[in-house]
């Protein structure tokens, strides 16, 4: 199971954690990857920038605007799951 | 335990008055507690005057541990006399209680002091003597928790006269309903308002004489201890969490770091309370915007996120007397505002650490997180907590 950690803490969430996390659940959604990857809310990661901190399994990002979740989940959380067997299995 | 005293009053104004007669002064400090209820002559100005002097005469001179003739002494020669009757009045109560234990009690022509104990009246006896010419009661006894104590001035007496009650409410009938109001298990704000209502029906919403009334109640301290920051020196973090986890009462940690670290120390797991908006439902709202998160941290009762909570707490406060004031929320803010208005000692376990990721933290060189503290420690300090500030 990949862990995306979505911070939700007071800066991050004025700038979108919750549509940032709606947009990538879409995603994966419409990818059918439910079950493989588990969204987490977090405090503050101290990397309050211009956009919304996230970590993806180990890897940590920050300044994502609701509007790049496109773009983010298929650059960083997309290729992640797609060479898992279950997805191959699928395709 | 400390035991202290609880309380809540009220006065209702005599209908078309629109100054009290009666005053009241409460004042508590770590081991001591004085109230004082004084009922001035007749009403409006010249009667607030009477019990205004009177009261803050009584209150300052009885925690002094003064003797009643000293005070009554005083009382004489300070008050002026009144024009018309070439009388200087004012009736008063006061009730002094020592480390929440040894009680003192000094009536002069007031109704006494109503005590109920393991749900029934308690028969306080008290000595008569003359001090000056003026008749007063006086008795010294312990209370105890749950003990019940409630002064009334005599406009409590008198409700419903030629009324419901021919004689009016009446002192035996007040304690009766004092007894089943307890028998209840209120608390001391509900208690007053129950008794300063019925007050209120018996004159037909129209006081034929200022009421007051003054509900107490023995209690032990409730106490919470709130850790807030990371310690300056990173060696210290197992010490300041220790110093939370072995406080007494409720525990709350204030901060993302703080949190983070202290999960880390105890090596439990941070879950922020997050639903993801596609979970959401009625029971599971949105967080109000603007309102910083809070987490589960096991053996911790409240974790939020942010100095900002602190900052926000107070804010809440400002317009409450009571937590019955608050908004029914319970965002984070809501919440420590509620744990910090039901508290009476509060410990206050800072860390010293600067976070260098927040450079708009620093006011004038401070930390925003001491700059909150300070108004919080003003804030509890005017509400007759007991505060104590301890810097890791
Ligand atoms: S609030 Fe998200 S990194 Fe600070």
């Amino acid at each position: 199971m990949l862990v995306v950690t979505i911070c939700v803490g007071s800066s991050c969430s004025l700038r979108g954690s919750d549509e940032l996390a709606s947009g990538i659940q879409r995603l994966i959604v419409k990818e059918q990857l439910e079950g493989l990857v588990d969204i987490v809310g977090a405090f503050c990661m101290d990397a309050c920038s211009k956009g919304v901190s996230v970590t993806v399994g180990s890897r940590e990002f920050s300044g994502i605007r609701p509007e790049d979740a496109d773009a983010f989940f298929y650059r960083e959380i997309f290729p992640l799951l797609s060479n898992n067997e279950l997805v191959r299995a699928r395709s | 335990m400390r035991q202290v005293v609880e309380f809540a009053w009220r006065s209702l104004n005599k209908a078309g008055e629109e100054l009290c007669g009666d005053s009241v002064i409460i004042r508590t400090r770590p081991d001591s507690f004085v109230a004082v209820l004084s009922d001035g002559l007749g009403s409006g100005v010249k009667a607030s005057i009477l019990s205004t002097l009177t009261a803050e005469i009584a209150a300052r001179l009885f925690e002094s541990g003064i003797s009643v003739e000293e005070v009554m002494q005083t009382l004489v020669e300070t008050l002026p006399e009144c024009n018309v009757r070439k009388l200087a009045y004012a009736t008063f109560s006061v009730l002094t209680v020592i480390e929440g234990r040894r009680a003192h009690l000094v009536e002069f022509d007031s109704p006494p002091l109503i005590m109920i104990r393991d749900n029934a009246l308690f028969d306080l006896q008290t000595e008569k003597r003359e001090v000056g010419g003026r008749l007063i009661r006086e008795a010294r006894f312990d209370v105890r928790e749950n003990d019940y104590l409630v002064l009334i001035s005599d406009g409590y007496e008198h409700a419903g006269l030629g009324g419901i009650y021919r004689l009016g409410w009446r002192w035996p009938n007040i304690a009766l309903a004092v007894q089943r109001f307890v028998q209840t298990g209120v608390d001391t704000h509900r208690l007053m308002l129950a008794l300063s209502r019925t007050c209120m029906k018996l004159y037909d919403d129209k006081p034929g004489d200022d009421s007051t009334v003054i509900a107490m109640k023995i209690r032990p301290a409730v106490s919470i201890a709130i850790l807030t920051g990371p310690p300056a020196d990173r060696d210290l973090d197992a010490h300041a969490v220790s110093r939370l986890m072995d406080a007494e009462g409720c525990k709350i940690i204030c901060g993302g770091s703080t949190a983070q670290m202290a999960a880390r120390v105890l090596d439990r797991k941070l879950e922020v309370e997050w639903v993801p908006p596609w979970k959401r439902t009625e029971e599971k709202p949105a967080r109000k915007k603007g309102s910083p998160p809070t987490a589960l941290l096991q053996g911790v009762d409240l974790v939020t996120e942010g100095i900002l909570t602190l900052g926000q707490a107070v804010e809440i406060m400002r317009n409450a007397g009571t937590s019955d004031d608050l908004p029914r929320d319970d965002d984070a803010a809501t919440r420590l505002a509620r744990h910090l208005l039901e508290a009476d000692d509060i410990h206050l376990i800072v860390g010293t650490a600067i976070n260098p990721n927040q450079v708009a933290d620093l006011i004038r060189g401070e930390p925003m997180r001491m700059v909150y503290i300070r108004e919080l420690l003003h804030d509890l300090t005017q509400r007759n907590k007991q505060v104590r500030v301890e810097r890791i």
